[in-house]
């Protein structure tokens, strides 16, 4: 069953120099249960479709087309167009968050407990002790000692209080987690264990989530499916045994071959020269075409849709739509000293 | 055998944590142990890199090597003539930091905004009196065409706003070159970049390892890039060493308990690749004062008597070309027999 479904949706953001087409035409959906990725560069528009789900755009954002379909057992809803009244009821209690910096997310003033507690009762009607007493069920849930309740956020280390809003996310029950870099502010061994909860979470509570990062590690670690974005636009989408092994657009194949490893064979670690387009003037093309090795005379002139390439891999590119093999051509173009779009380290 | 250009001897940086008058009169004052005894050698024309969490003291090393910091106890020994850094003053430090260029993390807020490319890049020249103007312009365009920022002419009149992250980062790169350095310490200078451009930053530094001579200290929490970049690495635990050696070495068959979970823990980005995660319980505190016995003692699976005595560096590889120095007591001769039975963490996988 399908429980997010996001249609043609585009976002943007009224500047002094016009508008900035931040997120274009961007359609994927997450099934019940499922724990979608979406990762890319910084500006690619991956947080501006996180926020353009919870309709928490700074007042300069719109939607400009699209749906969000929230399908929910009593009915769907759509997140795009919903009024206010319906937005307080989703939010939390359908859609919850786990922001990327718990220090800035969370009150320095309130206990940890008292704001989880405060979120529980503006939804349900729960007595204080009863509210209480779950809290201390999510802190077990999430690897928190219950007996820290009552400290301050300050008091509590990064991965603590990261644990904090992984509990106070979980407190309703929503359908669906949206966790914006969850981990990127930490260090090794504590994404570690956040990674670790996250995975065991996914195991005991049947929602979905949505993680948006930039890392690629992260995703392949805790994700079914993935969507790769590129300013503005998705140019990728499927399960991450497809999009990260057998990549079929050239922007996937370069950031996975950008990405050094800890272990495996020594591999070259390359760079995209340029960098992406204007997106207060988006070209008319493919938007990957300036820093792309294999751009053709279409890619210039047609924007590729995407397009299904069977085990549910989609793909917006005519080259590998074509039946080239990118990767297979890929060593020819690292061996091309003539060619400079992408270089070795 | 490569020759040493710095040598750390027992290099140590604590700072205070009440500052005010009633402590300093009181004797009260307490202090937090940033590095606690560091030794290392860096040899000549080599990447070396320092690695380890948030506080594990990688950049006050950093600082203290570059003298941005002074060290509380400790000698640095550099070059042919031996000089002690941790000594230098005035003048002589004046000098010495011809020599050593530091790069910073982050290229947003370490270039002047009112400068352009030419100016900032220009200014150490200016500084330091180096040159007359058609020297100094020699230099700036040479500095900018090692740095990766060609055609020239492109960049030189920019201002900041103008660049790129990784264009800013190179212009960075740039400035510490212009006063042709033997030495740069570069503290996490990819961090802030996006991954595709990342290695443009890196084939630069490492460039100039290669093809210049310099020596270049890498400090770094990504232990993948390290293994990427570095000849030799330091990890880094609580101000103190717990391993040094040969980077691929010890990123492939790390022998501190403390690294082999660090390296455990690094998430992988080929889904068909599973993981065994080797975990330690706890977190890294803050410590304030110095910590008797082996730094890393509460949180190792592996404690046993000889812990509570500081660790010296044993070298796994003696006699080998592959070098390997940890500092854990598993790898005491005698820890047979104080451990019975118990395997040597290099059974732990």
């Amino acid at each position: 069953m399908t429980l997010l479904e996001v249609n043609d949706l585009s976002i943007q953001y009224d500047t002094k120099d016009g508008p900035i087409q931040a997120v274009r035409n961007v359609s994927f959906s997450i099934d019940e249960d499922e724990t979608f990725g979406l990762v890319g560069e910084s500006g690619c528009g991956k947080s501006t479709i996180a926020k353009g789900l919870l309709r928490i755009l700074p007042p300069n954002g719109s939607i400009t087309t699209g749906n969000i379909d929230l399908h929910l057992p009593d009915g769907s809803v759509d997140l795009a167009t919903a009024d206010q009244r319906t937005l307080q009821r989703v939010r939390w209690d359908e859609v919850s968050m786990i922001a990327q910096s718990a220090m800035n997310a969370l009150d320095p003033v309130y206990t940890i407990g008292e704001q989880i507690v405060e979120a529980i009762q503006l939804h349900r009607k729960t007595p204080r002790k009863a509210a209480r007493e779950r809290v201390r069920e999510l802190f077990e849930m999430v690897g928190l000692d219950p007996e820290r309740i009552d400290s301050y956020p300050h008091q509590l280390s990064g991965g603590m209080r990261q644990r904090a809003m992984i509990a106070m996310s979980l407190a309703l029950e929503p359908s669906l987690i949206l966790a914006d870099e969850p981990t990127t502010a930490l260090d090794v061994i504590t994404q570690d264990h956040i990674l670790e909860e996250i995975n065991a979470l996914r195991d005991r509570i049947d929602n979905s989530m949505l993680i948006i990062t930039h890392d690629i590690s992260v995703v392949a670690e805790t994700c079914d499916r993935v969507g790769v974005m590129y300013a503005g636009e998705l140019v990728e989408v499927g399960p991450i045994e497809e999009v990260f092994v057998e990549p079929q657009h050239p922007y996937t194949l370069g950031l996975l071959n950008a990405f050094p490893t800890i272990e495996g064979d020594e591999r070259e670690l390359i760079t995209m020269t340029g960098s992406p387009p204007d997106l207060l003037d988006p070209p008319a093309g493919c938007n990957f075409y300036d820093r792309c090795p294999y751009r053709t005379e279409q890619c210039q002139e047609e924007m590729p849709p995407l397009t299904d390439r069977g085990d549910d891999q989609h793909v917006a590119c005519w080259v590998s739509g074509d039946g080239r093999d990118i990767q297979a051509e890929y060593s020819t173009i690292m061996d091309d000293m003539e060619e400079e779009l992408w270089q070795r380290l | 055998m490569a020759e040493t250009l710095i040598e750390v001897q027992d290099l140590s940086k604590h700072y205070p944590v009440e500052t005010g008058l009633l402590a300093r009169l009181t004797g009260g004052q307490r202090f937090v142990h940033a590095v606690d005894g560091v030794s290392f050698d860096i040899e000549r024309g080599e990447i070396f890199g320092i690695a380890g969490e948030s506080g594990c003291g990688k950049t006050t090393t950093a600082r203290c090597l570059t003298r941005l910091d002074d060290p509380t106890t400790g000698d640095i020994y550099f070059g042919d003539d031996q000089t002690n850094i941790a000594e230098l003053e005035r003048e002589d430090l004046k000098e010495y930091r011809r020599h050593a260029q530091v790069i910073f993390q982050d290229p947003f807020e370490s270039m002047n905004d009112r400068f352009t490319v030419r100016k900032w890049v220009r200014e150490p020249l200016v500084i330091h009196g180096i040159g007359d103007d058609d020297e100094r312009r020699r230099r700036v365009q040479d500095a900018l065409e090692s740095a990766g920022l060609t055609p020239v002419e492109q960049y030189i009149d920019r201002y900041p706003h103008e660049l790129s992250g990784g264009q800013r980062q190179r212009v960075a790169i740039a400035r510490a070159l212009v006063l042709e350095p033997s030495f740069i310490v570069a503290d996490e200078p990819t961090s802030m970049l996006d991954v595709s451009v990342r290695a443009s930053v890196l084939r630069v530094l490492k460039r100039l390892v290669e093809e210049e001579g310099v020596t270049l200290v890498y400090i770094s929490h990504d232990l993948s890039l390290l293994r990427y970049i570095c000849d030799r690495i330091a990890i880094m635990y609580q101000g103190e060493l717990a391993e040094v050696g040969d980077a691929k070495q010890v990123l492939q068959t790390p022998r501190h308990p403390y690294t082999q979970s660090l390296v455990s823990a690094v998430p992988r980005a080929d889904p068909r690749e599973g993981r065994e995660r080797i975990k330690i319980p706890g977190e890294v505190e803050e410590r304030i004062g110095g910590i008797q016995g082996c730094s890393f003692k509460d949180r190792c699976p592996y404690r046993f008597e000889l812990c509570d005595e500081k660790p010296p560096m044993y070298d796994l590889a003696a006699g080998e070309d592959v070098e390997q120095d940890v500092a854990c007591h598993l790898y005491d001769e005698r820890v047979d027999e104080a451990l019975p039975g118990e395997d040597a963490p290099k059974q732990v996988s």
